[in-house]
C-alpha cells in the first residue's frame, strides 16, 4: 500500500457504515475488517508468507467497488473444456449472459443469497478471518461472487466450469471474488476453475471459496492456473467434508507473477478420504506458493497429497503441507509426497512438510525431495537423436506424469500435458 | 564408415583411452574383446558423444564428417547408434513415445513432417516381431521394471526402429539366456547389409557364433593390442587375457 493513511480512513468509514446495519452479512464483514486491521497485509517477515512478497497494486481505495460493467457483446476466449454448466466472470464481474446452467444446480449472485437457508447456514463459516489476512480482506471487501448449490442426489456428467476472463487493459486493479459452494447430500460433480487472461492484464485477484460437502456427496475440484501472465492470484479453498463425503482437489499452476494457493480441508467425520494433487511449474520470475492443510478430526480417515514442482529460469516454488491429526483421529492414514525438479541454477524451491500429530495410533508417511534432471537419463534420450532441449522437456513431462496419470478427467489430463509443454516451450513430436 | 585415429580420452584426471585406432568399413562387423575396465564402454560413449569424457588427442571421422565436432544428438541423427551396456530406466516415458520423438526429431532436422501414424505403427509392428518383443512393453515406462534381458532386447528394438549406419553393441549379450541371445543375434543379422556396419563389444565368444565378425580386436589399457579373424575369439576364450597383456 502506498497510501496507508488514506486507506485506513477508508476502512474506518466503511466499518462505521457496516456497523450501522443489522444485516448478518454486514456483521461478518465488520468482524472481518476488525481482524484484518489487527493483522494488516502480511510481509515476508510473516512465517506463512516468508517467500511470497505480495501486492504490487497501488490503489489507495481498498474498497474498490466500482466493478467492471459487463457488456453482453463481449467476445470471450472460447472455453477449453466442454460443459452445460458454466459460470462466467469478466474482470471480476459475473456475466449471466455468458453463463449457462441446468436444473441440477442453483446459481445465485452472492449479494442476492442472504435469504437462502443454506447460505445463512454456511456463509463465512469456514473462512479463517482471524488468521489469514487476505481472507479477512476478502470477507471485508469482496466485490462479487456466486453462491452455488449442487442439488441433492444430482449426478453431473459434465463439470461445472467457473471461468474468470481477465480482459481489462487496466493495470493494478484488484478483484476480490467470494464464492460459496454447497454440495447437497448425494450430489456428485466436478468443478473446473480456470482463468483466461489477456497478456496485458496486471491485476491482483483475491479469490476465497468455501465448499461444503454434505453427507455422501462427491466433489472433484480442478484448479487450472495457466497463462496468468502478470496476474497475482491468491486463491483460497476452505473445504468441509461431512460423513461419507469425498473430496479430490487437483491444482495445476504454471504462470503468473505470483500464485498463492491456500487449500484447507477439514475432515469432519470418521472414515473419510480426501485426495490432493498438484503440479506447479514456476518459470521466468513466477512465484508459486502452495500452502495446504489437511485436518484429520476423527478416526479412520485417509488423506493423500501428491505434489510435484518444476522450477525453471528464475522461478520460485513453495510447498508447505501440513497434516494435522487431532487427538481423536486414531487410525489416521496420511500420505504426503512432494518432489521438486530444478531446471535452472537460478530457480528456487522451499519445501516444508509439517506433521502435527496428536493421536497415537496413526500412519503418516511423508517425503520431500529436490533434484535435477538425471544426466544419464538425459544422455540416453539424446543418444537416440533427440535434442537436449526436447529431451529435457520430455523428462520434465515424465516427472509430472506421476501426477497426470492419476487424473481421472481425460479432458483435464490432455489439457495439462499440453500446458506443461507450452510452459516449457517444448516441441515434442509424439 | 568410421575411422578412429590415435584417440585419447580422459575422465577427470584419469586417461582411459590411450591412442586407440580403428577403421570400420561399410558392411563390416568388428568385435572388440578385452578385460574389464580396459575402456570398451568408454570408447562407445566417446563415439556416441557423452560429454563427460574429454578427448585430448586424435580424431574420429564418420561418413566423411568430423564426429568430434558434432553434438551427441546430431551424431545419432547422422546414423550412430549405441546399444547401452546398462540401459537407463526412464519412468514416465513410454518406449512408443520415445521412438516417436526420436524418429520425428530426425525428420524435423531434415525438414520433414512427423511420420504419419500408420507408417509409424507399421514400423513398430515389424520391428517388434523382429526382436519378439510383446506389444505390452511399448506403452510401459521405458525399461522400468524390465528384466536385464528385456532391456537388451529393447535396445535392439530401438536400433531396428532407427536403422543406423553404425551400431555399437556394448555387451548386448551379457545376461541373455540362449533364446534371447538367438533372438538378438537374428535381429542384428537381419538388419545387417552392405551399407551399414557394427561394432560388437563382448566378453564371450558364444555371441560370435551367431553374429560372425569380420575382425576381432583385443583391447587392453585403452588401446587395441591385437587384431585377428574370428578364430582369435576362440583363442582368447581358451587362453584368457594374460598373454595379451604381455603384448603391451
Ligand atoms: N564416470 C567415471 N568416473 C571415473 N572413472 C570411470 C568412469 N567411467 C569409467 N571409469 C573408469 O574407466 C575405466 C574404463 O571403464 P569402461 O567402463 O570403459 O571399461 P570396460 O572395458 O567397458 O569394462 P567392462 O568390461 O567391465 O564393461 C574403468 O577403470 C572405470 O572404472
Ligand atoms: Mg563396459
Amino acid at each position: 500500500m502506498t497510501d496507508t493513511q488514506n486507506s485506513s480512513s477508508i476502512i474506518e468509514t466503511h466499518l462505521a457504515k457496516l456497523n450501522e446495519s443489522n444485516d448478518s452479512v454486514n456483521k461478518h464483514k465488520a468482524d472481518a475488517i476488525t481482524s484484518f486491521m489487527k493483522m494488516g497485509f502480511p510481509t515476508t517477515r510473516h512465517e506463512e508468507w516468508k517467500y511470497t512478497p505480495t501486492l504490487f497494486f497501488s490503489k489507495s481505495e481498498l474498497d474498490y467497488r466500482n466493478s467492471y460493467v459487463v457488456k453482453n457483446s463481449e467476445v470471450l476466449e472460447p472455453s477449453v473444456f466442454e460443459s452445460i454448466n458454466k459460470i462466467v466472470f469478466i474482470n471480476g464481474s459475473i456475466s449471466l449472459h455468458h453463463s449457462v446452467f441446468t436444473d441440477d444446480i442453483e446459481v445465485h449472485h452472492i449479494d442476492a443469497s442472504a435469504s437462502h437457508t443454506l447460505f445463512q447456514a454456511h456463509f463465512n463459516t469456514l473462512a479463517n478471518n482471524t488468521k489469514e489476512p487476505y481472507v479477512a480482506f476478502n470477507t471485508s471487501f469482496y466485490m462479487q461472487g456466486v453462491f452455488v448449490v449442487v442439488k441433492k442426489n444430482s449426478v453431473l456428467e459434465q463439470p461445472i466450469l467457473i471461468e474468470y476472463h481477465d480482459t481489462s487493459e487496466a493495470v493494478d486493479y484488484l478483484q476480490q471474488i467470494r464464492n460459496l459452494i454447497v454440495f447437497e447430500s448425494g450430489a456428485h460433480a466436478s468443478i473446473i476453475v480456470k482463468h483466461y487472461t489477456k497478456d496485458a492484464v496486471k491485476s491482483l485477484s483475491n479469490e476465497v471459496n468455501e465448499l461444503i460437502l454434505y453427507p455422501n456427496s462427491h466433489a472433484k475440484i480442478y484448479l487450472i492456473q495457466d497463462n496468468l501472465h502478470e496476474i497475482q492470484n491468491l486463491n483460497t479453498w476452505e473445504i468441509a467434508q461431512e460423513r461419507d463425503a469425498n473430496c479430490d482437489v487437483f491444482t495445476y499452476s504454471d504462470s503468473g507473477a505470483l500464485v498463492r494457493n491456500n487449500l484447507h480441508i477439514a475432515m469432519n467425520a470418521p472414515g473419510l478420504t480426501c485426495d490432493t494433487k498438484a503440479i506447479y511449474l514456476a518459470s521466468k520470475k513466477s512465484i508459486i506458493d502452495n500452502h495446504l492443510k489437511i485436518e484429520h478430526k476423527l478416526p479412520h480417515c485417509s488423506s493423500f497429497q501428491l505434489y510435484r514442482g518444476v522450477m525453471n529460469d528464475e522461478g520460485t516454488g513453495v510447498f508447505n503441507g501440513k497434516i494435522h491429526v487431532h487427538v481423536d483421529a486414531q487410525k489416521t492414514d496420511a500420505y504426503q509426497s512432494n518432489k521438486n525438479l530444478l531446471l535452472s541454477k537460478n530457480a528456487n524451491i522451499y519445501t516444508k512438510p509439517q506433521l502435527e500429530i496428536f493421536a497415537d495410533d496413526v500412519k503418516c508417511s511423508h517425503g520431500a525431495a529436490i533434484g535435477n534432471i538425471d544426466e544419464n537419463a538425459l544422455f540416453y534420450l539424446i543418444a537416440r537423436g533427440i535434442s537436449k532441449a526436447t529431451a529435457k522437456s520430455m523428462l520434465t513431462v515424465a516427472f509430472a506424469n506421476e501426477v497426470i496419470e492419476k487424473l481421472d478427467n481425460e479432458a483435464v489430463k490432455t489439457y495439462v500435458e499440453k500446458a506443461i509443454e507450452r510452459a516449457l516451450d517444448a516441441d515434442i513430436r509424439y | 564408415m568410421i575411422n578412429i585415429k590415435n584417440l585419447h580420452a580422459r575422465i577427470g584426471e584419469r586417461e582411459i583411452l590411450k591412442g586407440f585406432n580403428l577403421e570400420v568399413k561399410k558392411g563390416e562387423i568388428h568385435a572388440i574383446m578385452g578385460p574389464n575396465g580396459t575402456g570398451k564402454s568408454t570408447l562407445a560413449s566417446v563415439i556416441a558423444g557423452k560429454n563427460q569424457y574429454e578427448v585430448t588427442e586424435g580424431s574420429i571421422e564418420f561418413d566423411g564428417q568430423d564426429l568430434l565436432e558434432m553434438e551427441a544428438d546430431e551424431r545419432a541423427r547422422a546414423g550412430v547408434f549405441l546399444a547401452f551396456q546398462y540401459p537407463i530406466e526412464i519412468p514416465g516415458v513410454s518406449t512408443t513415445n520415445f521412438m516417436k520423438a526420436a524418429i520425428n526429431e530426425k525428420r524435423k532436422s531434415q525438414g520433414l513432417e512427423p511420420m504419419p501414424a500408420k507408417e509409424f505403427l507399421e514400423r513398430m509392428k515389424e520391428k517388434m516381431a523382429l526382436v519378439e518383443i510383446d506389444k505390452a512393453f511399448m506403452s510401459r515406462s521405458l525399461n522400468e521394471g524390465f528384466s536385464g534381458g528385456e532391456k537388451k532386447r529393447n535396445e535392439i528394438f530401438q536400433m531396428a526402429m532407427l536403422e543406423p549406419k553404425l551400431a555399437i553393441l556394448d555387451e548386448t549379450d551379457s545376461g541373455l539366456d540362449i533364446d534371447a541371445l538367438r533372438i538378438v543375434s537374428n535381429g542384428v543379422n537381419k538388419l545387417r547389409n552392405s551399407e551399414n556396419a557394427f561394432i560388437v563389444i563382448t566378453h564371450y565368444q558364444r555371441l560370435l557364433d551367431y553374429i560372425v565378425p569380420d575382425f576381432v580386436h583385443v583391447m587392453y589399457d585403452g588401446r587395441i593390442v591385437k587384431t585377428g579373424g574370428k578364430e582369435l575369439a576362440l583363442e582368447l576364450e581358451e587362453k584368457g587375457y594374460d598373454w595379451v597383456k604381455e603384448l603391451v
